[in-house]
This record gives structure tokens, sequence and C-alpha cells, in this order.
């Protein structure tokens, strides 16, 4: 395969180049939703609270 | 189980967002009022065209690429506090990278705004999606930027979420709208160890992204000029230099900006001088390495004296641009270096008066990078020799970008914590440290 032919070619030739930039912006921003998800969802299946474990914050 | 972080300031970092005085409001309608002043001319360029400012053919790029060039170089700052030292494993970084990752969040849109500006009707952009060429740089650099603006919100927003959640659990005396505006953005963060353990994770993944990312977004800006074959643009250095350069003064624009904010909140415990001599030394390693890019740059033009290319030289050297080309050159290198190395050292004041001139300096190093070879292109003969000198639009609208991007710093550090609560309580010596969460790194070891 001449991968060079086909960079040559990408650049060679009009295009619709708007579409990379909204699919690149597009892909990164799902990918930042379902990362910040998972990251909120690590709190979700957490045990109730025994006694003895308190939390640490502080009364301001 | 919790493990919401303790921390011994707590009190002192959250002072600001209780509640304002005055003269914070004042400093807002100041701000608003030079920001409106700027809207007000640009409403008169969208009317009038492009023709009312100093732009004239050949000079099609003015102060607003000045700016643009300017304000994505700032906002490298907080990605090279938080993202590169955090790889690095600089512990002392902890309490600075909020505001150092507000400083690009607040100069991002006024650095991609500063093109729209140029392009005179913002509608035009659109022409970009409709008709763009991937060989075009331009292209390259709105993928670039609006990738970096997307992540840099993300990135900030991320390690923002427990601080909120602490605002939201902590802060009962304030307005209703506020108090709600902290449990949406909160995305019910409970400190579970489990969330914060996922949370470094992705940081630390993210921060390898943003470190290749920034690079990338300053190249790709450089290449808008190296890329044509224009005197003083076409030259394989101008990709590092433009970095360097973006890195040098967003280091420098984070000294000031934690300075006022060390003085205007009191975080004088939070933000220890040891800090700021962290980041002189920092200062002093750019300062010297942007001068060896400025120096390999210009001699290696001069040597080649190639016609096009030696009378942009000469302009800057002892023509019409020399004044600005010098004085930037003192304002970048000797001055900051010498007070960086005397009088720096444990003194505040010397340092912010430093980062200050390098603000300065830098500025002008995009002017005198643009304007001499936009006044003297290679086809002088047949496009004509050019002159250029910024119309009361572009200052006002300079001005109010400026005004726009403090405006929207103050009002953030109003209603939020500039100071992480959460890594730092982490770093405090004696606190217990949750399981299932990365290692906390070892106090501040800056000096």
């Amino acid at each position: 395969m001449d991968i060079g032919g086909l960079v040559k070619a990408f650049f060679d030739n009009a295009g619709p180049g708007g579409v990379i930039v909204l699919l690149v912006i597009g892909a990164a921003s799902t990918i930042y939703y379902f990362l910040t998800r998972w990251i909120v969802s690590g709190g979700r299946s957490r045990r109730p609270a025994t006694q003895g474990e308190h939390t640490q914050g502080t009364d301001v | 189980m919790t493990m919401e972080p303790t921390h011994q300031n707590l009190n002192a970092i959250l002072a600001p967002v209780r509640g304002a005085s005055k003269k914070v409001y004042l400093l807002w309608g100041i701000l608003l009022a030079l920001l409106l002043a700027g809207g007000a001319a640009w409403t008169w360029q969208y009317i009038a065209g492009l023709g009312i400012t100093g732009m004239n053919r050949p000079v099609y790029w003015g102060v607003y690429i000045t700016n643009f060039v300017f304000f994505i170089g700032l906002a490298h700052s907080g990605t090279f506090i938080s993202a590169i030292l955090r790889i690095a494993g600089q512990s002392w970084r902890a309490p600075l990278t909020r505001a150092a990752e507000a400083i690009t969040l607040f100069s991002l849109p006024f650095g991609a705004g500063s093109i729209i500006i140029d392009m005179g009707h913002p509608e035009r952009i659109l022409n970009l999606v409709i008709y763009g060429r991937y060989q075009s740089p331009i292209l390259w650099d709105v993928t670039a930027v609006g990738l970096y603006m997307l992540s840099s919100v993300v990135f900030f927003y991320l390690s923002l979420i427990p601080d909120i959640a602490m605002c939201r659990d902590h802060l009962a005396n304030v307005p209703r709208w506020q108090h709600r505006m902290y449990e949406i953005l909160a995305l019910g963060w409970n400190h579970s160890p489990e969330q914060y353990h996922r949370l470094e994770k992705v940081l630390d993944g993210m921060a390898v992204f943003m470190t290749m990312l920034v690079v990338t977004v300053h190249t790709v800006v450089s290449w808008l000029f190296g890329m044509t074959v224009q005197p003083g643009w076409h030259t394989a250095l101008i990709g590092p230099f433009f970095l360097l350069g973006a890195i040098l003064s967003g280091t420098a624009a984070v000294v000031i900006v934690l300075s006022v904010l060390r003085k205007a909140y009191r975080l004088e415990k939070v933000l220890p001088v040891r800090l700021f001599n962290s980041l002189r030394k920092l200062l002093i390693t750019f300062v010297l390495g942007w001068l060896y890019m400025m120096i390999a740059e210009h001699l290696t033009i001069g040597y080649g004296s190639m016609t096009e290319e030696m009378v942009v030289l000469n302009d800057k050297f002892s023509g019409t641009y020399s004044t600005i080309f010098w004085s930037m050159t003192a304002l970048v290198f000797i001055f900051p270096l010498l007070i960086f190395i005397f009088k720096g050292k444990n003194n505040i004041g010397w340092m912010v008066f430093a980062s200050i001139l390098i603000n300065i300096g830098m500025w002008l190093e995009r002017f005198i990078v643009i304007i001499p070879t936009e006044v003297s292109p290679r086809l002088v003969s047949w496009m004509g020799q050019g002159a250029y000198a910024p119309a009361l639009p572009e200052i006002l609208i300079t001005v109010a970008c400026f005004a726009g991007m403090i405006l929207l710093y103050a009002i953030f550090t109003r209603y939020f914590p500039i100071v992480p609560i959460w890594e730092t309580a982490l770093q405090q010596t004696g606190l217990p440290q949750p399981t299932g969460v990365s290692p906390a790194p070892g106090p501040a070891s800056s000096d």
C-alpha cells in the first residue's frame, strides 16, 4: 500500500477540511463526556457508611 | 466511606467565595466598561469595514493577530504548570495549578476571538467549515486551537469538581442560586475513594495528552507564518521559538496573577514565597532559552544574507522597528534576568515587576515578528512597500480583550476557590491518606 501516495492525495485534493475539524472536536467531546461520567459514577455504588466511618469534612 | 479532604487553610481559601467587598464590584464595573468600549469599537468596525483599522495592502495582519499569538501563548501557562509539571512529579506546583489553568481558560477565548475580529465579519468563519482544505495551515490551527480549548475546559473542570462539592457542602450562607449552581456543577460528587482514584487516573492520562497538545498548538500557530515563504517567517526554528516564548510569557503571567491573588485574598500561608522562588528558577531557564533561540534565528538569517531577508532584518536591527526590537530584547531578556538573579530571590515585588516586563516584551515580540515582514514582503516590487500603525478601533479592542480576560478571572475567583483544596489538602503532612487513592506527593520542596 502506497501510504506516501495516500498522504499526498489527502493534501493535494480539495476536500471538506471543515468536516475533519468537526470530527476531531466531536470525537473529543464524546470521549470527555464518557470520561466525566465514569469518574463521577465511582461514588454511586458505595456501601452505606458504618459506625466508626466518619467523613473528614470540617465545619466551616 | 467518604474521604473529603481536610485543609488547615480552608477558611482562608473559601473566604473570597463567601462575599466580596465594594472594591471588587467597582473593579468589575471598570473592566466591564472597557469591555463595552471594545464592543462598541468592534460594532463600528463591523459596520464600516476593516478599512477603518490601520491594516492595508500588504499589511493584512496587525495587532489583532499579534493579540491572537500573545493570548494563545498566555494560555500555555496552565498546561505547563498543571500538565507538564504534573508528569515531572513536581509536587510544589499543587497550590498554583488552578490559578494557572484559569489563565489558560480565560485567555483562550480572546486568542481565538482575535482571529474572528480580524476577519471583519464573523460569519466568514463558516467558509472554513464549508470550503476548508486540509492543506491549509489555517485549518490545522482551527483544529488544534479548538481541541486545546475543549481539552483545557475539561481538564480544568474535572479537577474543580471535588472543590465545587466542598463549596456545596460547606457554604450555607450563600444566595440560593449560588448554592444551586454548586449542586449542579458538582455532578453529585460525594468524595468516595473510588471517585478520587478515577479522577487522579484521568488527570494523569490527560496531562500527557495536554502536553502533546500544547506543543502542537503553538507550533501550528507558528506555522501560520512559517509555511509561507515570507522573509523572517520561513524558518524551521519558528515553531520551537514560538513555543518557548509562549511558555515564558505564560509562566510570567502566573507569577503576576498569583501575587495579586495572594495580596487581594490574603493567601500568604497558602501561596508561600518558596513557590515564587521555584517559578523564578523556571523563568531564568526560559529567558536563557529564549535568548538562545533569538540568537540562533537571527544569526542564521544574517549569515545567509538573502536580499529579502536582509531588508526585514535591517528594519528590525537599525531601521523603522529598531526601537521596538531593542526594547523588546531589554524587556524580555536583559532586565528580567538581572532582576531574577540579583533582586528576585525571596522578593515577590521584584519578581512581579520582572514578569510584567517579560509580558510587555513578549507582546512586542509578537508584533515585531509579524509587522516588519508584512511591511516588506518577498514580492515587495509587486505588492509595494507597506506601512502600519494601529488605529483607534484596534487599540480599543485590544484593551477590551485584556479587560475581558481579567474580568472573567475576577468573576471566577469570586465564586470558586482559586487554590485547589483537595489537591493541596492531600499534600499536607500529618493528615490521613485515604486508601485506594494515588499516593499523595510529599511536602513542597521547592528551594
